[in-house]
């Protein structure tokens, strides 16, 4: 497994807000992990980069135990992350908010340019306001220079907190499609939280359902949990 | 036609004293908001590094012009006092500053901000002790350099080039530092910190070397501050907690964490107290708290309350 959290809890403030969560992404995988808003998804993505204290268990990336791992070191051994809400700098051009995950790591070995070029395939449409500050651009903007940070790297997994939050429906889209380029074009796994599991069902091979920071439901078939009321009574927060 | 050239000629003095004073505030105010802008940690201590650099500066100004002082000419012993006071004070403060960070600052960090100002108060008395301990409680003083340049004539009176020099050697190292955060990747990533600290480090950039990093040069600011304030005047105990209140007062005033701030706030408060010192003495400091108070009315996040550079 590329990724794999055993037995996980963590707490915020002495609130325990994940317990004991075992989750799994191997490589080339998108996994998909829904529940309703405060459910424990970004919760257990913060505790993969290590920005929550960990109570138990442990978090193991391409084999090598990382629990005690310092963000930025977790980030250079190919773990990118981009937040909900987004998080750009906002005086920094989008074009550094994207280089800046490369600044870390530069050797001089990589060309920055290439890795940009990369992304852009991923995002044409990003070529057009590289240069404007990250502040100045509209939310969809903003979601494809975030998910371009995670990715230019070149991560063997990049995790996305409510990647769709705020976005046109055209965008929805086009970053839909998106992920299976991730995954073919990049060879990156995918972990993807979301709060409605429409979005996400269509392209993920496995799904894990949260709910007060506990795992109820694993099925490498989205459809069963979208056919199980109970479940989607869960997640809907109803 | 007296009385007009006798007001220009006050004017010019007032204010090139005020430039002169908002160097020293712009030196010493600026790394206290870089530090701040990056980590939310308000360093009170980072006052007592402009009397350590003053003191410093004192004790190596004495010691070139023992050894070296007969043997080089102007020129010789000026490159001599300028190499001491812009380079070995800043370095040898910043290596105490470096010190003091892991021993003493560190752990605050995550500490309410409460702690940070009653801890980082200690710390500034500590260093005035200590200080004290070292130099003693007499006024000190060492005016050699600013006794090589000597000074210019106006009507009526003359002017310490040494002031000049300070004003221009301050200007010089605010370009600097504009270009560092523009321009430099290592600039950017500071005021990248100072707005989401987090995100920079799950960008894979070490925040905590990055921090050290602008730590030191907030530190070997602060002694230049000293370095260049000392041969224009006397220094004795105290001195810190007279700066530190202005420090914070080039905070509140230029905004938290915003070099532009610092350079404005520190202008004003400059012109502020040189033109309260001329004409109305008794209130030149209450003068500046009138001013804070007013911008914390008006615009609680300062004039450039933003993060920029």
């Amino acid at each position: 497994m590329l990724l794999e959290l055993a037995g996980l809890s963590a707490s915020i403030e002495g609130v325990t807000v994940l317990r004991d969560i075992d989750l799994s992404v191997a490589e080339s995988e998108i996994v998909g992990i829904v529940g309703r808003n405060g459910a424990g998804k970004t919760s257990t993505f913060r505790s993969v980069m290590g920005l929550q204290t960990i109570q138990g268990g442990s978090i193991s990336f391409d084999g090598e135990d990382i629990t005690e791992r310092e963000t930025h070191e977790r980030k250079r051994l190919g773990i990118g992350f981009a937040p909900e809400d987004r998080r750009l700098i906002s005086n920094l051009t989008a074009r550094e908010n994207i280089e800046m995950a490369l600044w870390g790591t530069d050797d001089g070995t990589t060309s920055v340019d290439d890795r940009l070029a990369v992304v852009l395939e991923v995002f044409p449409d990003m070529d057009a306001f590289l240069d404007q500050p990250a502040g100045k651009l509209s939310g969809g903007q903003q979601q494809m220079v975030t998910v371009s940070r995670a990715l230019v790297a070149d991560p063997n997994l990049v995790m996305l907190d409510e990647p769709f939050e705020g976005l046109a429906p055209s965008i929805k889209r086009d970053l839909s499609e998106s992920m299976s380029t991730v995954r073919e074009d990049l060879g990156t796994s995918v972990l993807i939280a979301e709060s409605q599991i429409s979005q996400i069902s269509d392209f993920v091979d496995r799904l894990y359902v949260i709910e007060r920071g506990n795992i109820i439901a694993e099925t490498d078939d989205p459809a069963t949990v979208s056919d199980d009321e109970e479940l989607m009574e869960v997640i809907s927060g109803g | 036609m007296y009385v007009l050239q006798q007001f220009l000629i006050d004017q010019l003095i007032i204010v090139l004293n005020g430039l002169s004073r908002a160097s020293t505030l712009f030196l010493l105010g600026t790394g206290l908001s870089l530090v701040y802008g990056m980590l939310n940690f308000m360093n009170l201590a980072h006052a007592a590094f402009l009397p350590l650099g003053a003191y410093l500066s004192a004790s190596l100004i004495r010691r070139t012009t023992g050894v070296v002082g007969d043997s080089l000419g102007f020129v010789g012993l000026f490159v001599v006092f300028l190499v001491v006071l812009l380079l070995v004070v800043p370095a040898i403060a910043s290596m105490v500053g470096l010190v003091m960070e892991q021993a003493l600052f560190e752990p605050l960090y995550d500490l309410e901000d409460d702690y940070h100002l009653l801890a980082t108060f200690g710390i500034i008395l500590m260093m005035e002790d200590s200080m004290k301990f070292v130099w003693g409680g007499q006024p000190v003083s060492a005016t050699a350099p600013a006794d090589l340049l000597g000074t210019f004539s106006i009507p009526g009176g003359t002017y310490p080039w040494w002031s000049i020099l300070t004003i221009l050697i301050t200007a010089a190292i605010a370009g600097t530092l504009y270009y560092f955060l523009e321009a430099t990747r290592l600039g950017r990533i500071t005021l990248a910190m100072a707005e989401d600290k987090e995100i920079v480090s799950v960008s894979g950039i070490d925040t905590r070397s990055i921090h050290l990093k602008i730590f030191v040069i907030s530190v070997g600011l602060a002694a230049l501050g000293g370095a260049l304030y000392l041969p224009g005047a006397s220094i004795t105990t105290g001195l810190s907690l007279e700066f530190v209140i202005l420090a914070f007062a080039v905070l509140v005033i230029g905004g938290l964490g915003s070099l532009k701030g610092a350079i404005v706030a520190s202008l004003i408060i400059g012109l502020v107290q040189a033109y309260g010192t001329y004409y109305i003495p008794q209130l030149a400091l209450a003068a500046v708290f009138l001013l804070m108070a007013a911008v914390i009315l008006v615009k609680p996040t300062g004039l450039f309350g933003e993060i920029d550079a």
